[in-house]
């Protein structure tokens, strides 16, 4: 009898365990890279995710910003690309869109309203050739944080005109405050502001797109002119060309400077660090000569496998609601903001950050220069760039020379 | 025998010779692939500047390297080798910075460069200075030179250790004999501790040539390879090229060079300490 009852027991065991392997074959897996400073915060949603989804398992690989944009290629390169991965958008993303090795997106977002739940500005950055290349996640524009303590100390009023920009800038640098702080990759940000001021929205978007003769834009002239003025006169710090992302903001933080054009991680970054919110604000860069134009902007997105099956597809879209549902925003605060989704309301820690969309909304964007700008002729502009500030390439040439490595771009692409 | 030449040629000859084959082609690394004979080289030593400069830029760091770093080297371990009390904890503390990490040492020394709040214009204020307004890694004149201060601070460390490594096997009896016959401490120096440390020569210029051509971090670190490319390296700029710009063509090409470099160095420098044996 015993004998008996254990070959039973032993038999339900068994098919307990096939039923138990065969669900688990049955389930999805979706391999994903992602970057590590988005770990903490991406790690548990996918642990919360597969608890509430025990079908769905998503196998995440971290890697530094790095190790993701040169791993991706050699994964493109060997056909080993995951089923998804991050994505910082425009030229980063056009490359796997120009090859070949993601799935179009806009069939898959007209069939399911992506418009209602996308912001038109996110959908238009992930927009390759009539390719929607990814899913929008983020969109990010560049506006001037500013020191309202050190506004108010010396009487200033924000700025909403070029002139009055630099009335501000004067009124500070005369009081030992360094108006601006960057860094030198970033001071193309102040750049293409001034790009965008001097130039119509069609040449800049052309320029960009390298339709247009950067040699021959008086735009260009003008905004090199300009920024080699502003930097004689001391308006950014002085190791400029040598400094970092965290420096000039430390530059800000500490009083040092007053202003500094930049994303909105400086909101939540304010607040992390649990600065005074009452001393910093932000407005628009007065981009256009009647004050605000339009917004650097770009969106981060996550790109799919080409070859990723229908199954698959729909398991990773389930990922991405849950993402960005209520609940998980909720409960983990640590997703990267603003958000791409229509609605989406910003976090607490967020809060200096307010507005930002909707100016996007108002005014339009165009895409940050080093997101759209080939690599290759980047390297050249910001070359280019330091001998400008150095003195040793006059503003008037600098076009004509970033346009030589534009032209050796086109012969060899 | 089998078994080890196979995975070394697996993992270093094939791959050697395949980065060689390549860079006669024009490859972004997905579409198609296209031979282009010798315009990859042509093209990096006619018309591209910016791996002109790199190239200048290695040689001048293989230079600085085997001048300084190995003096610096030699002489610390010269000193350590004596007997004088705290004499471990001195071997710790100038070994240490080359536990560091090259991320660690960059950020440090950009710090020290700083020319708001930097250690180096402090001191310059304090000693009456402070008008001379260095910019230090902003000057493009001057910024290679920065970087390589904190290479040498780091890199010395393990030099030192092979100097007195070779320092602690020469026979102490040559130096009693050297004595007798009336020699002196720099005589001793030139025809016994030389001579006898030739094998370590060998060992800490083929290290540090190799490294010297491999400079990548520390100048990621501290310029990006700038002002204006000033500080730009072949390894940074093989980089660039390969997963930036998806030329590996280009890439490949830049690293054949490295290596073609790194032979002419250490090739006839081992071949001539061979011989002298």
């Amino acid at each position: 009898m015993k004998k008996k009852v254990l070959s039973l027991l032993l038999t339900l065991a068994l098919l307990l365990g096939l039923s138990g392997a065969a669900l688990a074959q049955e389930s999805v897996i979706l391999t994903f890279w992602t970057p590590t400073w988005r770990q903490a915060a991406e790690e548990p949603i996918i642990a919360d995710f597969m608890a509430q989804n025990p079908d769905i398992k998503i196998e995440a690989t971290f890697y530094t910003s790095e190790d993701m944009k040169s791993k991706t290629k050699i994964a493109a390169s060997s056909g080993t690309l995951p089923d998804m991965w991050y994505n910082w958008g425009g030229v980063l993303a056009d490359f796997y869109a120009e090859n070949g090795l993601i799935l179009d997106l806009a069939q898959y977002a007209k069939d399911n309203n992506w418009s209602e739940k996308y912001l038109a500005g996110a959908m238009e950055q992930c927009t390759y050739d009539g390719q929607l290349i990814g899913l929008p996640q983020n969109l990010a524009g560049l506006v001037m944080y500013y020191r309202v303590d050190l506004f108010d100390q010396f009487g200033i009023a924000v700025p909403t005109t070029m002139e009055e920009l630099e009335a501000a800038a004067d009124v500070l640098l005369k009081n030992g405050i360094t108006p601006f702080s960057s860094y030198n990759k970033h001071m193309m940000r102040y750049h293409e502001a001034l790009l965008e001021y001097y130039s119509t929205k069609e040449e800049h978007d052309d320029l960009l797109l390298l339709k247009a003769d950067w040699g021959k834009s008086e735009a260009m002239t003008k905004s090199f002119k300009k920024l080699k003025e502003w930097y004689d006169k001391g308006y950014f710090p002085a190791d400029i060309l040598a400094s970092d992302t965290s420096t000039a903001k430390m530059y800000v933080y500490s009083g040092a400077s007053a202003m500094i054009m930049e994303n909105p991680g400086m909101a939540s970054e304010i607040v992390a660090n649990n600065y005074d919110l009452a001393q910093y604000g932000w407005f628009a860069f007065p981009s256009s000569p009647e004050g605000k134009g339009r917004v650097s902007a770009y969106a981060k997105m996550v790109q799919f496998n080409k070859n990723i099956s229908d199954e698959k597809l729909a398991a990773a879209m389930k990922f991405w609601d849950y993402y960005y549902s209520d609940e998980s925003l909720e409960a983990h605060p640590a997703i990267e903001q603003p958000t791409a989704r229509i609605g989406a309301e910003l976090p607490e820690n967020y809060v200096l950050a307010q507005g930002l969309l909707e100016l996007i909304d108002e005014n339009g964007s165009y895409f940050t220069m080093d997101l759209k700008v080939p690599a290759e002729v980047m390297a050249k502009y910001f070359s280019v760039f330091d001998q400008v500030l150095l003195g040793t390439i006059a503003p008037e040439n600098a076009g004509a020379e970033i346009q030589i490595d534009v032209e050796n771009y086109k012969l060899n692409n | 025998m089998a078994p080890g030449l196979l995975i070394y040629s697996s993992m270093v000859v094939v791959p050697a010779i395949y980065s060689v084959v390549l860079s006669f082609f024009k490859w972004n690394g997905i579409g198609k692939i296209t031979a282009v004979g010798f315009r990859n080289y042509v093209n990096l030593f006619t018309r591209d500047t910016v791996f002109q400069i790199a190239l200048k830029n290695n040689l001048v760091w293989i230079v600085l390297t085997l001048v300084f770093t190995t003096s610096m080297a030699l002489g610390l371990a010269l000193m350590l080798n004596r007997s004088f009390k705290g004499r471990t904890a001195y071997r710790a503390i100038f070994y240490f910075p080359y536990m560091l990490s090259w991320v660690v040492i960059g950020i440090i020394w950009k710090w020290i460069y700083n020319p708001n709040i930097g250690f180096l214009d402090e001191m310059l204020k304090l000693i009456g200075l402070g008008h001379l307004n260095i910019t230090w890694l902003s000057d493009p004149n001057i910024a290679l030179y920065c970087v390589f201060m904190a290479a040498l601070w780091q890199s010395t460390g393990q030099p030192m250790l092979y100097f007195m490594a070779g320092l602690q096997a020469i026979p102490h009896e040559l130096y009693e004999a050297a004595e007798v016959d009336g020699a002196g401490t720099w005589s001793s120096f030139v025809h016994i501790t030389i001579p006898q440390l030739r094998e370590t020569f060998v060992i800490v210029f083929a290290t540090l040539v190799i490294s010297a051509m491999k400079v990548y971090d520390v100048v990621y670190v501290m310029t990006e390879g700038g002002p204006a490319n000033s500080t730009q390296t072949l390894a940074s700029y093989m980089y660039s090229q390969t997963f930036a710009f998806s030329n590996l063509g280009i890439g490949s090409a830049i690293a054949t060079v490295m290596m073609v470099v790194m032979m002419v160095v250490i090739i006839p420098y081992v071949l001539f300490t061979t011989k002298q044996d």
